[in-house]
Parts: C-alpha cells; structure tokens; sequence
C-alpha cells in the first residue's frame, strides 16, 4: 500500500475545505472595499448583487466582508479556547491511564460530576459572574471541555500500559514522565486529535449559539451567532442576512466533521 | 471507537439540521397559499392573533396589554379618546369644567344599559370611580386630588378636586375607569370578573386563561346596530411568522402586533393589509445624570449631536416610525415636534461640546441593553459608531430582561435604550414620568433634576388647557432637548394587518382598536 493510498479521502477533502475556509476569512477583510463595522444605513438591507455579494445588513454594512471578518473572531475563539481544555484533558488522561488508582478514580470522579451539569445553565451561571463575552465562553470550556479528552486518553493509555514494551522500558530505567510523554503520548494522540475534530464542532455551535442569544461576542466585533440573530426577524423576506452567516457555519462543521471522520478512518486502517 | 463516531455523525447530523431550518423558514417566504379560509360575503366572526393570552378582566389591577385590550371591549368610561389622542366624550354625551377647574360635571347618554339589559344610572359611575380610588393594586390610579364623587341624579356625575387638576379628564378616558355595575349586580367582585358585564360592545362569551378568547355581541349596545360582527374570538399565537401565515391563509383576521420588519410583505400582500395610526411610545436612550461622566451636560449633548436619529429611525422602522424631536409624540396635545430645535445630527458641534466638558479626551462607558430586541441592538451600534467619532468609546453591555430591569430600577447603568409610553394622552403623563425628580422613578430613572423644569411641570398640571399650557410645554419640552437627559429616537407607528376584505377597524394610539364598525366581506 503507498502512502496516498491509506491517507482518507474524507481527512483531505475535510482539510481542503478548512484551509479554503481560512483563505477566505484573512484574505476577503484584506482585498474588501468595505470596513465590516462601518455602517451606511443609506445602503440598508440590499440584496446579493455584484456591489455586495452576500448582500447587505440591517445597518448596510456588506455581510460578505462581515462574514469573512466574523469568520476571523469565530475560528480563531474556536481554536484558541480548544487549546487549554486539550492540552489539559490529554495530561490529565495520561496520567490517569498510567497511574490508575486514586488518579484515576478522582480523574472519573470529577468529570462524572461536571458532566452531569447541564453545558448551558453553567454558560448562564459563567456569564451571570464574567459577564457576557469571551471571558465567560473561555471559562466555561476550561471547566467543562478537558473531560472529553481526558475519558478518550485515560482509556487508550490503560490498554497501553500493561504491554510489554512499556513494562520494559520501565526496566531499562525511563522515567515515568519520559515513558508518557516519550512513549505513549503519540500513540493516543490520534486519538485525542479524533475528539477534537469533533469537540470542535461542539464548540463552535456554541459559541455562535451564544453570540445569537445576546450573551457571546458584544457588537461591534462580528460575529456569526449574533449575525444571524440580527436577521432572524426578517428570514422570511431578506432571507440573505441570517442564512449567510449560517452557510458560513454549516461549511466549518462540515470540514470540521470531514477531519475527524477522516482521522478515525485512518486510524482503523 | 463507536461513540466518537456516533458523536461526529451526530454533529454532521446537527448542522444539517440547522441548515435544513434555516433554509426552511427561508423558503417560508414564497409561503403558497393551499387551502383559502374565507366565505364569501358571509362571515361575521373576526379572529385576532394576538401573542398573549388573556389572564384576567379587572380594570382597576390589569395594565398589560394582553388583559387591558380585552377589558376595554366590555368596559367603557365616560370619555375616550379618538384615533389621533383626542379627548372624546363616550358613555357622557356632554361635559363640563367649572372656572375654577374644580368641578368637573358629566351627563350621562340616554337609554344606556349593560350588556344583561339593566339600565346604567350614575349611581354605577360613582360606585366605578370610589371602587378605582380604593384598590390598593391600582394599576393606573388617578392621581387627581379627588375630594369627592357624586350623582346629583340619575344621569348626571359630579367630580370635585381639592386642587386643580387639568389631566383629570384624559386620565378618566383611561379603561380603568370603565363604569361596571353598583355593588358588582349583587355579585363578589371575584365571581364578576369571571363574568363581567359592562357597557361595551362585547360580552365574554368563552374564556381559556391560557389559551383563547371568544366574545359574542352586546345586543344591548348603545351605538344602535353595532358592533357589526356577531363573534369577536382573541385566538392565541405566540410565534409572530406563524400569525403572518395564518393571517395569508385567512385562518385569522388580523394580527394585533405584527413585526414591522415584515409589514412590506403585508402590505403589499395579495389577501392583507396593514393599518396604523401614530402612538404615544418613543424609543429613547436614557443618560443617567447621576453617572460621573454623564452628569456633564456637554457630554449629553457632545452625544446628542453625535448621533444621527433620522438613521435611527431608518434602520429600525422600515418606514413605520417618525424621528422623534421631542419628548413628547406628535399624538399628544402640545407636542413641539414640529417646531422644536432638537440638539441632533452635527459632528462639528458634537466635539465642541465635548472639549467644553470635562472630558475632552473622551471616555469609556457602557450602554445597558435587553438582548433580543434587535431594533435596540442595531440603534445601540449606530451610538456606538458615533460617540466613537467624537472620541467616545461606548461598550455594549446586553443582558437578559430580568437583569435589565433589576439593573435599571437600581439606577445601576449609564445609557440604557427603552421605551417611554403615555397612558393617556396628556402630555403630563409623559413629562411628570420623565421629568419629575420627585415622582416615583425619579425622571425615568435618570435622576435629572432641573428646578425650573419642575416649576414649570407643576404650573402645567393646574394650567387650564389652552395656550398658557401649551406655553408651559413648549419650553419644557425645549429645556429638556437642551439638557439632554435622554435622546429621543423614534416613535413606531401603532400597525395592525388584516385580511384585506376588513373595513371600520380603527386603530388607536395606545395600540388598542375598535371593533364596533367592523365588516367582513
């Protein structure tokens, strides 16, 4: 088998469409006329046409360049909350999976707890306390978004670590942080990868879900969520404002989704 | 293995999902008509889509309008208004002002009844007005110096004051002061809103607290031959696309409250119509002059000038709202929309001002909003954008209702967007509301207190109506657009949307209508 062969086809059309995606949302604010906050009520609500492909908003801003620049704030939140709750998640996991014992049951014990604390009542509690906003959405991923990781990891790294090669390299004198990180590390990290693709998802719904109900990314930093919400009052006759915005969505999680199917076709083959 | 990808198929499947509604309710506007609900000729019921269900028929505690537009269908007062605010007289077919503005005499119509064919005497009237003063849940209280009430016969009411008091009668043409029988027919007050019987031109016929409405004619109704139609039903539906649907099908009448983003589509439509009228409502943002930086009148003005209230109105009305200049709505007597010199729209004086004030290198504050208005989220960008132009930065801060008005009741806020509303139309009930700092929400929550002002505000509540009080108002009115404690935006247009075969409906500034002359078909 050569190589071209066992990478997926879903794992390169997934990436194909995300690096597409972020061409599009650094390059259009670049080469747009328009300023994506600056408002022209004179120009109002027009439809998709050469001037404004995608149209233009209630306050006749041009949604394509707004869409591109929102896709900035929207992606770039999206990968930057992700980090923490990975990073953590995926040492938390290992640790848990390698050590078992008390890591492992306080590991299971907090994560059961926490999971079963509904996602958005505590995104109402976070905001109650930070306020609306990116503070409130990092928060609450911090809290809640390692869980997922540190399960997936936990899991691979306990079935990993009764073989054999790990019990020898314990002989041959490796440190316990060594044999983790050196060792076991990537060979779950696929597999971390594979949930994260997914959790990604997750969490840009979330965040654009946050945004339409008035609590996400305050105006007048564009955001999708709160784009959409700024449309849903006239869906029915200018139809462009909020269905855009949620093309725009549906596309990443498309991508997204693509990647992380991808991913565990690849790790299965 | 497995769960992952069932979590991934079931995200692919969730943003599937979210296109296919988007998409859907995005199709919905071609919306075909299947099924068309209309009788020729013979139709006598007139169903209303209304987003609220009506809980509860006492006048005297109800102010919602999902209860008091229901009210005023049974109950009527001795004085109305007309469709643009005037002061009309309804169940008195005369009235009259003693000199002195103490005595206020009303005569009662000739063969009067309720609707279970009793007479009404002014006995009832008397009984209706004491009942009002007494309730401790008063929801419109007549704040009148009442001395007393009284029937000097059958058919005459007498009302003295202890102090004058000139917007008594518009206060009386609130439906709180709709005449029900003496001592309830004999009935508990309790047992007699269950089923009330007033002068009306309806009588409640079928009432589901939760659900809807249905009304049958008053047989006894003092406009001989009215009200046109047999059945008035108040049918329920909380989605406003679903109504705009219902109203296309014909499955409904008319809408009570229909989004004006929307309105072309009606409009415009094939089987619908709209109907408006001007209100008594203004969008304003409200400066609390209690803040540090907004108690500077530079910097109220400085952000007066900045804004542009016609884009305002442009962006958020579709068409239906007019530029407020003034406090006062143009449906109000001795509104100075027309006349005032507003303090709007130029950039150059705004950053005069601003260097005049103690910040000339601007500053930072925030704009308390309730999120899911998106007219107020759109109007608290374009401030945002301008005060940004004079050096301003504005953040926005939206939070749910609940937060909102706890937040602002506690003064706890800078600039807030909201609305003000007449109950009646005098222009008192604006001004004492907005500009009074001893009233109860100390000037609309701004805590602006101006001495002149309330000398003058005062003098207009005693003033005679005529050009003395018109005066009165005028220089309130232009005091307060130079001091700026709050920026009138727009005042909307009162709409409602109809199957184009409906005619008499009339549509009243306090966003109510009548029924009475209506015809189907």
């Amino acid at each position: 088998m050569n190589a071209a062969a066992r990478v997926p086809r879903t794992l390169v059309a997934g990436l194909a469409l995300l690096a597409a995606i972020a061409l599009a949302v650094i390059v259009i604010p670049m080469v747009s006329p328009y300023d994506p906050v600056a408002e022209d009520v004179s120009s109002m609500l027009r439809p998709p046409s050469a001037a404004h492909p995608f149209g233009t908003d209630q306050l006749g801003r041009d949604l394509l360049t707004r869409v591109a620049a929102a896709g900035r704030v929207d992606l770039a939140l999206m990968v930057g909350v992700e980090a923490a709750p990975f990073v953590i998640g995926t040492l938390a996991g290992l640790v848990a999976g390698y050590r078992g014992g008390w890591a492992d049951r306080a590991i299971t014990l907090l994560s059961d707890a926490l999971i079963a604390f509904p996602f958005y009542l505590l995104v109402a509690v976070v905001a109650f306390v930070t306020g609306t906003g990116v503070k409130g959405i990092f928060l609450t991923f911090l809290i809640m978004g390692w869980i997922i990781f540190a399960r997936t990891v936990k899991g691979a790294t306990a079935s990993l670590a009764g073989e054999e090669w790990v019990e020898s390299a314990r002989v041959m004198g490796f440190s316990d942080a060594s044999i983790l990180l050196r060792q076991m590390l990537p060979n779950v990290l696929s597999q971390a990868v594979t949930v994260l693709a997914s959790d990604m998802v997750a969490l840009l719904v979330a965040i654009v879900t946050l945004g339409y109900l008035g609590l996400g990314i305050a105006p007048p930093t564009p955001d999708w969520g709160t784009m959409i919400a700024d449309g849903q009052s006239f869906l029915a006759t200018r139809w462009w404002v909020s269905t855009l915005p949620g093309c725009a969505v549906v596309l990443v999680g498309v991508a997204l989704a693509l990647i992380g199917d991808g991913l565990n076709d690849g790790r299965r083959a | 293995m497995r769960k992952q990808f069932k979590a991934i198929r079931a995200a692919v499947a969730a943003v599937a999902a979210a296109a296919a509604a988007l998409s859907l309710a995005a199709c919905s506007q071609s919306g075909g008509r299947t099924t068309d609900g209309t009788v020729s000729g013979a139709r006598t019921t007139f169903t209303y889509a209304r987003a609220a269900s009506v809980t509860s028929m006492n006048l005297w505690t109800e102010i919602t309008s999902n209860n008091a537009f229901a009210i005023d269908k049974v109950f009527e007062p001795l004085v109305s208004f007309d469709t643009h605010g005037r002061i009309i007289d309804w169940l008195a077919k005369s009235h009259t002002i003693s000199k002195d503005g103490l005595t206020y005499t009303f005569t009662l119509r000739d063969g009067l009844k309720f609707s279970d064919g009793t007479d009404v005497t002014a006995a009832d009237a008397v009984f209706s007005i004491e009942r009002h003063q007494a309730e401790k849940d008063a929801a419109l209280p007549l704040t009148a110096d009442i001395a007393s009430v009284t029937a000097p016969d059958e058919h005459t009411v007498e009302i003295r004051l202890n102090s004058a008091y000139t917007p008594l009668l518009a206060e009386l043409a609130n439906f709180s002061n709709g005449i029900v029988p003496k001592d309830f027919g004999g009935k508990s007050e309790s047992a007699f809103f269950e089923h009330p019987v007033g002068t009306g031109p309806f009588v409640v016929s079928k009432w589901d607290k939760s659900g809807d409405l249905t009304f049958t004619k008053n047989e006894h109704y003092w406009q001989k031959g009215k009200p046109g139609i047999s059945k008035l039903v108040y049918k329920t539906v909380e989605d406003g696309t679903q109504a705009v649907n219902q109203l296309k099908t014909g499955e409904v009448d008319g809408i009570e409250s229909p989004a004006l983003e929307n309105l072309d589509e009606l409009e415009n439509g094939a089987d619908t119509k709209v109907e408006t009228t001007g209100s008594w409502v203004t969008h304003t943002f409200f400066l609390n002059t209690a803040d540090e930086h907004l108690s500077d009148v530079h910097v109220r003005r400085a952000l007066a000038y900045a804004l542009d209230r016609g884009d305002v109105t442009k962006a958020v009305s579709f068409g239906h709202a007019v530029t407020a200049k003034t406090v006062l709505p143009k449906g109000i007597e001795y509104s100075t929309q027309d006349s005032i010199k507003p303090v709007d729209d130029d950039l150059a004086k705004a950053k005069k001002e601003l260097a005049q004030s103690k910040y000339p290198d601007g500053f930072e504050a925030k704009i308390l909003l309730a999120s899911g208005n998106n007219a107020y989220a759109q109007a608290a960008q374009l401030l945002q954008s301008a005060a940004k132009k004079i050096g301003v930065t504005l953040d926005i801060d939206s939070v749910d209702i609940a937060t909102f008005r706890s937040r602002f009741k506690a003064y706890d806020y800078q600039i807030m967007i909201n609305s003000a509303q007449a109950d009646y139309p005098d222009a008192d009930s604006i001004i004492s509301f907005q500009a009074d700092p001893d009233g109860f929400s100390k000037s609309y929550w701004t805590s602006y207190s101006n001495p002149e002002v309330t000398k003058e505000l005062r003098e207009a509540q005693v003033t005679p109506d005529g050009d003395a009080r018109a005066d009165l108002y005028a220089k309130i009115q232009q005091t307060l657009a130079d001091d700026v404690p709050y920026i009138p935006l727009y005042s909307p247009q009162i709409v409602k949307a109809v199957r184009k075969d409906v005619t008499g409906l009339e549509v009243l500034p306090n966003d109510s209508v009548r029924f009475q002359d209506v015809k189907l078909g």
